[in-house]
């Protein structure tokens, strides 16, 4: 809470002040010369006279608690009471994908990036967000979209669908309800059009970069891309042609990699130079409570990128002190016309 | 220096009063003031000097030498008056003059018989940190003395109203038996002065002048304070505009003038409530002859 001409406030406080004390020296001076009565002491032992004179005195002190009020009011709504945000006004023409390879040995991971995208999105300010996942296919869990409160569902619902070893489960060493294995099968349908292949990763990346709609508008796209690059089958598309048709569309691949589980370094290796061939990043954690902070650094790369030096945006908010400033308006009229 | 108010109070009284209530105070006056002095003392041979108006002429038909009435020192009336020199009398009265105006008035409606008359008159006024008192005299400058003395002891910031300290003092004070006159204002004297008015009135002819207050609430004059000389309080304008106020404050004030009223009618006090200024000449010429009335055979 700031206020944006706190002076105007303050030489309007001033003003009233000095006027007050103007008149209030001068409250005598204005004045005709009284009536002079006598014998009048009996007065205060009539009943009604001492109820209008105690009626009188609340009033007034009546109209002057309203006075100063609307007179704080007015001067605090000149002030302009606003809010201060630091924002990055060009965040708002982002779009993200989220391309997360469900083969069962990314499963912590996924969930992670989706938890993480869920807390982001009450960040978020028009940037428009999808969803895609592959495996041998691809789904489109969500195309881009600025509601929020259906990514936050669908990236709840699935980090939490996701959360799932489906390895343990086949071996019979991780036991789910079938509530929770149905919710499993439910999110990654679809992702397994092929039989006997997993984890098509260059196709995968190919087809996240056909989410990407409005290509006519000048808008910042980037892919969060998180695979472990074990490739099990036969890819229509390379890796390196995946991320050459990406970059073609102007497009900023963030990749993460959580390290090997079945391939050698050979399947990082191949990652890291498609990624960085194209000018992306790679960001590399074995860790999946890293994967916040991975976030937060692709936010940041990109705001910086993006060129988005940060601006102060005020947000006026007048609601109160311009209710209060009528009210006491209002008040004074209907107070000055009772009293009189 | 202004004119003296002995003159200025004549020529009210003389633009207020009638060619017949003119006559009926010219006319020596002696109607006027029954109850006091005047005892018939002897006759005694007419000397150049003496005012032929006083010749008795039945004597001086049956003894053929002009006689002359003589009156003994009695006949020189002792008339006082008893101003109440309080703050409340420097208030505005009913009519929207000053209460004090009023007041030198009827002091000086007095003076201006006994000037008339040659009468001698004395004041009792002040309070009791500063009392006043001022013998009886009967020379012209004695009576713009005193009328200046009440003019200029009433002022806003005399003393409270003490009607009983007045009361006492002036049956204290006053030696002789007097044409009292007290005046005053509405207000008072109070119905617990009862017992010393009654004292006074064995010792003297008293006559009370009332001059009416003003209306405390001056609902009409609403762009203007109201001020008690006494109790500085401010009266809002929800008071003053309440009829309901208005009503009861009317009542109380009815109540204790009717009040204060009934008490003289009982102790046989010639009184008088004026509402200022503009009224008192007629209203004190008014009350005069019905003393005059009073005396007479029923």
């Amino acid at each position: 809470m700031v206020m944006i001409f706190w002076w105007v406030t303050a030489l309007l406080l001033l003003a009233a002040l000095v006027v007050w004390g103007i008149t209030f020296w001068n409250r005598r001076a204005m004045r005709r010369s009284p009536v002079l009565i006598a014998n009048s002491q009996y007065m205060d032992r009539i009943p009604s006279f001492v109820r209008a004179q105690r009626a009188a005195r609340v009033l007034r002190v009546l109209q002057v608690g309203i006075a100063v009020l609307g007179v704080v009011a007015a001067s605090v709504l000149s002030g302009r009471i606003a809010t201060e945000r630091i924002e990055t006004p060009e965040f708002s023409s982002r779009d993200i994908v989220l391309c997360l390879d469900v083969s069962g040995s990314m499963y912590e991971y996924d969930t992670e990036i989706l938890s993480t995208f869920a807390e982001l999105v009450d960040t978020f300010e028009g940037e428009r967000v999808a969803l895609s996942i592959f495996n041998s296919t691809s789904r489109t869990v969500f195309p881009l979209t600025n509601d929020y409160d259906l990514i936050k569902r669908e990236l709840e619902n699935g980090a939490e669908a996701i959360d799932f070893d489906e390895f343990g489960y086949r071996l019979g060493t991780t036991e789910y309800s079938d509530d929770k294995v149905r919710q499993y099968v439910e999110f990654v349908d679809g992702t397994r059009g092929i039989a006997d292949e997993a984890s098509i990763v260059p196709d995968g990346l190919a087809s996240c970069g056909q989410v990407f709609d409005q290509a006519d508008q000048d808008r910042s796209r980037s892919i969060i891309f998180a695979t472990d690059n074990e490739v099990n089958g036969e890819p229509i598309f390379t890796l390196d042609e995946a991320t050459e048709a990406i970059a073609a569309r102007d497009i900023d691949l963030y990749t993460f990699y959580p390290g090997a589980y079945e391939c050698g370094p050979q399947c990082f290796e191949e990652l890291e130079a498609a990624t960085e061939d194209q000018d992306g990043e790679l960001y590399e954690s074995s860790d999946p409570e890293a994967i916040p902070s991975i976030i937060n650094e692709i936010q940041k790369t990109q705001a910086e990128e993006l060129g988005a030096t940060p601006t102060v945006v005020r947000t006026d908010h007048p609601g109160i002190a311009f209710t209060l400033t009528f009210l006491s308006l209002v008040a004074i009229l209907v107070v000055g016309w009772r009293a009189r | 220096m202004a004119t003296s108010l002995l003159t200025r109070v004549k020529a009210r009284v003389d633009l207020h009063t009638s060619n017949r209530a003119r006559g009926l105070i010219q006319g020596r006056g002696r109607s006027l003031f029954k109850g006091s002095g005047e005892d018939f003392d002897d006759l005694k041979y007419y000397q150049p000097g003496d005012k032929i108006s006083d010749i008795d002429w039945k004597a001086t038909a049956r003894s053929g030498e002009p006689l002359i009435r003589q009156f003994n020192e009695e006949r020189v009336r002792h008339l006082s008056i008893v101003a109440d020199t309080s703050s409340a009398m420097a208030a505005t009265a009913a009519d929207g003059t000053s209460k004090r105006d009023a007041m030198i008035l009827a002091a000086g409606m007095i003076c201006f018989l006994a000037q008339k008359n040659g009468d001698l008159v004395g004041m009792v006024a002040g309070s009791d940190a500063r009392p006043i008192q001022l013998p009886s005299r009967s020379s012209d400058g004695h009576l713009e003395l005193l009328l200046r003395t009440a003019q200029q002891a009433t002022t806003t910031a005399s003393h409270t109203a003490d009607s009983s300290w007045l009361l006492e003092r002036a049956f204290r004070v006053t030696a002789h038996s007097t044409l009292m006159t007290i005046i005053t204002d509405e207000a008072h004297p109070t119905v617990e002065d009862f017992t010393l008015l009654r004292r006074l009135t064995t010792r003297h002819d008293v006559m009370v002048v009332r001059i009416a207050d003003a209306d405390p609430l001056q609902s009409t004059a609403l762009d203007l304070d109201v001020i008690d000389v006494d109790s500085p309080r401010e009266v809002g304008s929800m008071a003053r505009t309440s009829k309901r106020v208005a009503r009861d404050v009317a009542a109380y004030r009815r109540e204790r003038r009717d009040g204060i009223s009934e008490m003289l009618d009982r102790l046989h006090v010639s009184h008088v409530l004026t509402q200022g200024e503009s009224t008192v000449v007629e209203d004190m010429i008014a009350m005069l002859r019905a003393r005059e009335y009073r005396h007479a055979p029923a």
